[in-house]
């Protein structure tokens, strides 16, 4: 399950890696397109991978590849602090 | 001597300096004539005392001390070194305190009121690279902060003697032999400096902010060609905070500046070795067809 608890994300978007302020910590951090919409979509209530892939994909049905990119996505925000994993 | 006191408008900073060092204050006259006053107003951002101290060093290998606000933040300096010490101590007083701005650790200059904003760390040639571009006519606006003011995202002068180190003396001298240089210190703590006099128009004009439109990172590298190359605006963005005095401590209204110097500026990395070709260069981005309707988007 994965959630963000605290203050909004401050998002600039830019041509390589957006760049993103997290308020909690002060920090400012270089995420790359996938990892930006991942971290959009993730809230304060836990959520698991596939609500989240949902909310991100759409009507749209990912491949296992893709999958895959969103779960190494959530690893990397977790690295970053700016996710929270926990097991429900 | 007795002590003497005077105000230097130093852009946004009132400063008041008081010493009893002749060949100190004749040559912060000689800098800031047109911006120096002997009535002090009723509030000061600092208050500088440049005065020898009481023991045995007042006369024997004389020094002199930095003090402002009861505190003297550095070992005492010898007497002859009164200017740059006042200067560097200066900017330790900025960099200390000024929050209310963001503190760019960069030379910049203005063509008319659009600023080339040239960040980089000591080495980069960012000094003489602004002190180059001032002599062929543009304004000075600082060749060591870029003063950023958050809620306007313009940038306030604040035009001050650029501290040419080494052998960026004589590059400035063979550039241009007429510069205007004070004294050789030949024995300060980062070698043989001489300060460039920024010129009268920069200093009366010190009270007008400037649009940033060019952000351009230099470095220094004997023998190259010039070659000035755009730069992907996040690693532009990751730069530019790499190179903000105070960043961290201004956290998201720092973010956001950056985000929107970021936005208005073009960016540009810059390598050069030749400052006659560096000023051509970097000059003719002012020159281009609509380099001025970008600035004021």
């Amino acid at each position: 399950m994965w959630s963000r608890f605290g203050a909004n994300i401050v998002l600039e978007a830019l041509p390589s890696a957006n760049a993103v302020f997290d308020p909690e910590t002060g920090e400012t951090h270089f995420v790359s397109e996938l990892p930006t919409l991942v971290l959009q979509a993730v809230g304060p209530d836990p959520a698991t991978a596939a609500k989240l892939i949902q909310k991100i994909a759409g009507p749209v049905e990912l491949d296992e590849n893709s999958i895959e990119a969103v779960h190494s996505s959530l690893q990397q925000l977790v690295y970053a602090g700016l996710v929270e994993s926990s097991y429900h | 001597m007795k002590s003497e006191q005077l105000t230097v408008d130093s852009g946004p900073f009132r400063v008041g300096v008081t010493s009893s060092e002749k060949v100190f204050l004749d040559t912060l006259s000689y800098f800031y004539r047109d911006v120096l006053r002997k009535d002090a107003p009723s509030v000061l951002d600092y208050e500088i005392h440049i005065q020898r101290p009481l023991n045995v060093r007042r006369w024997v290998i004389p020094q002199v001390r930095f003090e402002v606000d009861d505190m003297r933040p550095f070992e005492p300096h010898p007497a002859e070194n009164a200017f740059p010490l006042y200067e560097w101590g200066l900017n330790w007083c900025i960099a200390t305190s000024a929050h209310r701005y963001m503190m760019l650790h960069a030379g910049s200059v203005a063509f008319g009121d659009l600023a080339m904003v040239m960040p980089g760390t000591p080495g980069s040639g960012k000094s003489t690279l602004s002190a180059a571009l001032h002599l062929r006519g543009a304004r000075l606006l600082s060749d060591e902060f870029g003063l950023v003011r958050p809620e306007k995202g313009d940038l306030l002068p604040m035009p001050r003697g650029i501290p040419l180190k080494n052998a960026s003396i004589e590059a400035i001298l063979e550039f241009d032999p007429a510069a205007p240089l004070g004294p050789t210190y030949p024995k300060t703590r980062k070698g043989r400096v001489r300060h460039l006099r920024p010129d009268r128009e920069s200093q009366i004009r010190q009270h007008e902010p400037a649009i940033p439109r060019w952000l351009v990172f230099p470095k220094y590298q004997a023998g190259a060609k010039e070659t000035l190359l755009p730069l992907d605006k996040t690693e532009a963005f990751r730069q530019l905070t790499f190179n903000c005095f105070n960043y961290r401590l201004l956290g998201e209204t720092a973010f956001r500046a950056v985000a929107q110097l970021i936005r208005q500026m073009d960016c540009y990395t810059f390598t050069f070795s030749n400052l006659e070709r560096a000023v051509a260069k970097l000059s003719g981005l002012a020159q281009e067809p609509g380099a001025e309707q970008k600035g004021r988007a």
